[in-house]
C-alpha cells in the first residue's frame, strides 16, 4: 500500500504513475465492497480485519492527503474509488469514537483541500461528495464553518459551470441546515456578513442560483435556532426591497420562494418605520398582486391560509393620500370577507400582532 | 459553453422533461444533441442535479457521451453526443429486428450495465427507447433522468420509477431492489427489439403493473433460437435474486456470439428505417423556435425618499431572439397529392398501431395494404390506371355507405360503442395507488 504513495509522486512518467495507482485503488474497491476478483483466494470472513488495516495504513502513511492532492491526475473512473474509500472510513467506529473524524480533525489539510475543490473543475464533483460527506459529522461541520474559507463557498455557487456552482450551492446549504445548533452559533457570530453574502446570493443573474439561494434563506430564517437571524434580517429595509424585487421576479418558483420570506417580514409585530413606510407605499400594488398569487398552488392550503393572512396585515395598512388628491374608493368591504379564515394562521409572530398600532401609525 | 456557440436544428424526441434537438458545436463542427430542461416547471431542482451529476460521472463507450450543461433563462441546455442513427424504438417501427443484430446490441449494452452497476449506478428506464444508435453502428445508453446512485451506506432503493411495461415485478411490489432491475428491464428490451414491442402492450399502462407482478414472466415463442430464450429467460427472472449479474451475462453463448457480429447488422438497419421513411414519407421535422422575453418593469415602487430611483433598478438582460433555422427547400418535384396521401396514411397506420398494439404479421399486412393504396393512387406509371383505381375505390365506398342497417356498414363505421370498462378489483387498486404515489415520491425523493 506504501508504494503507491511514491508512484503518485511520480509526475515525470505520468501516465505509468496513474495506471499503478489505479491497479491500486482498485484493490482498495476490491477490500472495501468485499466482493474483489483479485483477492479471490482471500476468504469473505476476513474483510473486516483487512478494512481495519487499510484504514491504519491510511492513518499512518498520509495516503488520504496525497490521494486528494494529485486527485486531478488520477484516472477519472480511479476517482470515484478515493470518494468511496472517504466515505467507508468515515463511517468506521471504535466504541463511539470516529477514528476517522480524529484523523481529519488532526490532519485539516486535508479538509481545506477538500474545500477548495470547486476552484479545480475537473474534480469538483468528486471533493464536493466527499466534503458533504464529511460534512455530516458535527464536528466537521463545526470545524468548516470556523474556517475562513468557508466564505468562498458564497462565490463558488455564482462561479464557473452549471455543476461547479450547483454543487458549491449543495456544499454550503448542507453546513447551513444539517446540524441547527452548529449553525445558529455561527450566524450569532456572523450575522451581518452572512446577510451581505446571501444577499448577493439571491440577486444573482444566474436564475439557478437566484431560485436555490432565496430558498435556501427561507428555510434559516424559519429555523427556530436561527431566532436572531430572523430578526436581523426581517428588520433592514434593504433587505424588504430586495425580497420585493424577487417577489416580482417573472419566475414563478421565485416569486413563490421570496414570498416565505416576505411573509416574515410582514408577520413581525415590530415592523420598523422604514419597513411601513415601503408596505404603505406599495399598499395597492402588493393587494393587488397577493390576490392574484394564487396561480399554481390552490391546493396547498397552509400557502393560502398565509396568503391571505399577509393580504390582511397589508390591507390594514394606512393608505398613502396621494398629493393630487386622487381617493380611492374604501375597501373595507373587500377587507372583511378576506379575513375569514386567516385568524389561526400568524405561523411566525410571537405575540400578537396589534393592527391599531400600525393603524394609529401618523404618516407624515 | 453558452447558447451561442450552437446552431440549433430539429426536434429530437421530447418527453416530460423538455425536448431533445439536434445541433451542430460551431467552435468544433461536432454534431450533438441538446436537451433543453424547463427548470421554472419544476418544483425541484434536486431531481435535474442528480441527473447532471450522473452523466457527468459515466464515460463508456456505451453510454452516451455528456459534454456539459449550461443555464439559459429558466432553461438548463444539457450538451451531449449526438448518434446519428436514432432510437431503437425508431428503429423499430421499420420492423422487428433480427436476432444478429439483438445480440451485438445487448452484448454492448451489457457492457455499460457493468460499468454502470460497478459504479453503484441504476439506470431504472431501460427501454429501446433508451437504446441510441450512431451511423457506424456503435450503441449507447441515454436518458438517466430516473437513474439513482446507491452510496454504500444504502444500498437499495424502493422508489417507484420506471416505465410500466419495462419495469421489473420488485419494482411494482414495492419491494427493495437493486441492481437486478436493470437486468430485468435488458431483458423486456430483448423481447421488444425482437417482436417491436414490449410484452403485454396491448394492455393499459395500470393494467400491466398488475400483470408484471402476477403473469409467469413472458418468454420468446419456439421460432428463436435456444440461445436467445435462454438468454431472456434468465434476465426474466421473477426472483431477483436469481437473475445473473450483468458480468455474469456478458459470459452466456448468446452474448459471446454478439461479440462476434458485425455492426453492419446495426447500419442495415439503420438502412432499413431511412428507407422506409422515404416510403412512408414519414418525414415531418420540428423546429426550435426560441422563446421571446420582453424587457419589464420592476413591479414595486422599492426607491426612499432619500435615495435615487435609479439605485434600485432591476436591469434586465435584454435577450436578442435567434432566429430560428429553416429547413432546406428541397426541391420537390412530387405533386402534393403524393405528399397528403402519404401523410394521411402513415398518420393513420401510426395511430393504429398505437392504439391496436399490432402483431408482425397484422403489422406487415397494413404495410402490404398501404403500399398498394399509395401504388395505385399516386405512384403507378400508368395514369389511366391509377384514375380507374380512384374511380374504384370511390364506387366501392359509395355503394357501402348506401347500405343500410348493413353488418358490412357496421363494421367499416362502427357506431359508438358503449365504454366497456372493468371495475378495477382492490389489488389493481392499491398498485394503481401505488404508481401514482410513486409517482410523487419521485418528486420529493431526493436521494
Amino acid at each position: 500500500m506504501n508504494e503507491q504513495l511514491s508512484k503518485l509522486e511520480l509526475t515525470n512518467d505520468r501516465k505509468k504513475a496513474q495506471d499503478e495507482v489505479s491497479r491500486y485503488l482498485i484493490t482498495i474497491k476490491g477490500i472495501i465492497t468485499g466482493r474483489s476478483e483479485e483477492l479471490a483466494g482471500v476468504a469473505g470472513d476476513s474483510q473486516p480485519d483487512q478494512i481495519a488495516q487499510l484504514a491504519h495504513e491510511v492513518y499512518n502513511t498520509d495516503c488520504l492527503l496525497l490521494l486528494i492532492q494529485n486527485l486531478a491526475q488520477i484516472e477519472f473512473d480511479a476517482r470515484k474509488i478515493v470518494g468511496l474509500l472517504f466515505s467507508s472510513l468515515l463511517k468506521r467506529k471504535i466504541v463511539n469514537r470516529s477514528p476517522t473524524i480524529d484523523y481529519l480533525l488532526q490532519k485539516p489539510q486535508i479538509l481545506i483541500l477538500l474545500m477548495h475543490g470547486p476552484e479545480n473543475p475537473e474534480i469538483s464533483i468528486n471533493t464536493g461528495s466527499m466534503l458533504r460527506e464529511a460534512v455530516r459529522y458535527e464536528q466537521i461541520a463545526k470545524y468548516i464553518l470556523a474556517d475562513s474559507s468557508f466564505w468562498k463557498y458564497f462565490d463558488y455557487c455564482e462561479y464557473g459551470s452549471f455543476e461547479i456552482s450547483t454543487e458549491a450551492f449543495l456544499t454550503l446549504s448542507d453546513l447551513l441546515t444539517t446540524h441547527k445548533l452548529v449553525a445558529s452559533d455561527f450566524f450569532n457570530r456572523n450575522l451581518e456578513k452572512f446577510i451581505e453574502r446571501i444577499n448577493k446570493l439571491i440577486m444573482s443573474p444566474n436564475y439557478v442560483t437566484k431560485r436555490q439561494s432565496v430558498k435556501l434563506l427561507s428555510q434559516l430564517i424559519l429555523d427556530k435556532p436561527n431566532y436572531n437571524l430572523m430578526t436581523t434580517y426581517v428588520n433592514s429595509a434593504h433587505n424588504l426591497k430586495l425580497i420585493m424585487i424577487l417577489l416580482g421576479d417573472k419566475s414563478k418558483n421565485i416569486q413563490y420562494e421570496s414570498f416565505n420570506v416576505f411573509k416574515i417580514f410582514i408577520a413581525n409585530p415590530r415592523k420598523s418605520k422604514s419597513i411601513v413606510d415601503i408596505l404603505t407605499k406599495n399598499r395597492d400594488r402588493l393587494l393587488s398582486f397577493l390576490r392574484e398569487f394564487t396561480n399554481d398552488r390552490k391546493d396547498d392550503d397552509l400557502f393560502l391560509v398565509e396568503r391571505n393572512f399577509v393580504i390582511e396585515q397589508i390591507e390594514s395598512l394606512p393608505k398613502l393620500v396621494q398629493l393630487q388628491g386622487f381617493h380611492e374608493k374604501d375597501s373595507s368591504a373587500e377587507h372583511q370577507s378576506m379575513s375569514g379564515e386567516t385568524k389561526a394562521t400568524a405561523p411566525i409572530t410571537k405575540s400578537n400582532y396589534n393592527s391599531s398600532k400600525i393603524l394609529s401609525y401618523s404618516q407624515q | 459553453m453558452s447558447a451561442e456557440q450552437f446552431e440549433v436544428h430539429e426536434e429530437l424526441g421530447r418527453g416530460a422533461f423538455g425536448v431533445v434537438y439536434r445541433a451542430v458545436d460551431k467552435q468544433n463542427g461536432r454534431p450533438v444533441a441538446i436537451k433543453q430542461v424547463d427548470l421554472e416547471s419544476s418544483d425541484e431542482l434536486n431531481e435535474i442535479q442528480q441527473e447532471i451529476k450522473i452523466l457527468s460521472t459515466c464515460q463508456h463507450s456505451n453510454i452516451t457521451r455528456y459534454y456539459g450543461c449550461f443555464l439559459k433563462g429558466y432553461k438548463l441546455w444539457i450538451i451531449m453526443e449526438y448518434l446519428g442513427g436514432g432510437s431503437c424504438s425508431e428503429l423499430l417501427n421499420a420492423g422487428p429486428f433480427g436476432e444478429k443484430a439483438i445480440a451485438y446490441i445487448m452484448n454492448k449494452l451489457l457492457h455499460a450495465l457493468v460499468y454502470l452497476h460497478e459504479n453503484g449506478k441504476i439506470h431504472r428506464d431501460f427501454k429501446a427507447a433508451n437504446v441510441l444508435l450512431s451511423e457506424t453502428g456503435e450503441v449507447k445508453i441515454a436518458d438517466f433522468g430516473v437513474a439513482t446512485q446507491l452510496s454504500n451506506n444504502m444500498s437499495k432503493r424502493n422508489t417507484f420509477v420506471g416505465t410500466p411495461y419495462w419495469m421489473a415485478p420488485e419494482i411494482i411490489l414495492h419491494q427493495a431492489y437493486t441492481y437486478s432491475a436493470d437486468i430485468w428491464s435488458l431483458g423486456i428490451t430483448a423481447i421488444e427489439l425482437a417482436y417491436g414491442k414490449p410484452p403485454l402492450s396491448q394492455y393499459h399502462p395500470f393494467d400491466v403493473l398488475f400483470r408484471i407482478a402476477e403473469d409467469e414472466p413472458p418468454q420468446l415463442d419456439s421460432g428463436f433460437s435456444k440461445e436467445f430464450r435462454q438468454f431472456v429467460s434468465q434476465c426474466l427472472n421473477k426472483e431477483s435474486k436469481k437473475r445473473p449479474t450483468a458480468a455474469q451475462l456478458l459470459q452466456t453463448p448468446f452474448i459471446k456470439m454478439g461479440a462476434a457480429v458485425d455492426p453492419a447488422e446495426v447500419r442495415k438497419l439503420i438502412q432499413k428505417k431511412l428507407q422506409w421513411d422515404l416510403e412512408t414519407g414519414n418525414t415531418e421535422k420540428r423546429y426550435y423556435t426560441p422563446t421571446l422575453v420582453e424587457n419589464s418593469e420592476p413591479v414595486f415602487d422599492l426607491t426612499l425618499k432619500e435615495e435615487p430611483a435609479a439605485t434600485l433598478k432591476h436591469d434586465r438582460p435584454q435577450k436578442v431572439p435567434l432566429s430560428p433555422i429553416r429547413p432546406k427547400s428541397s426541391a420537390n418535384e412530387d405533386p402534393d397529392v403524393r405528399k397528403t396521401l402519404n401523410r394521411i396514411l402513415n398518420q393513420s397506420f401510426n395511430k393504429i398501431n398505437e392504439k391496436n398494439s399490432l402483431s408482425t404479421s397484422q403489422y406487415d399486412e397494413l404495410v402490404k395494404f398501404q403500399g398498394i393504396m399509395m401504388d395505385s393512387l399516386v405512384l403507378n406509371p400508368d395514369e389511366h390506371y391509377r384514375d380507374v383505381f380512384a374511380k374504384y375505390l370511390r364506387l366501392v365506398l359509395k355503394k357501402i355507405m348506401k347500405l343500410e342497417n348493413s353488418p358490412l356498414k357496421d363494421k367499416l363505421i362502427p357506431k359508438p360503442a358503449p365504454e366497456k370498462e372493468r371495475p378495477r378489483d382492490e389489488v389493481e387498486e392499491v398498485l394503481l395507488t401505488r404508481w401514482a404515489e410513486g409517482m410523487i415520491e419521485r418528486w420529493n425523493d431526493k436521494l
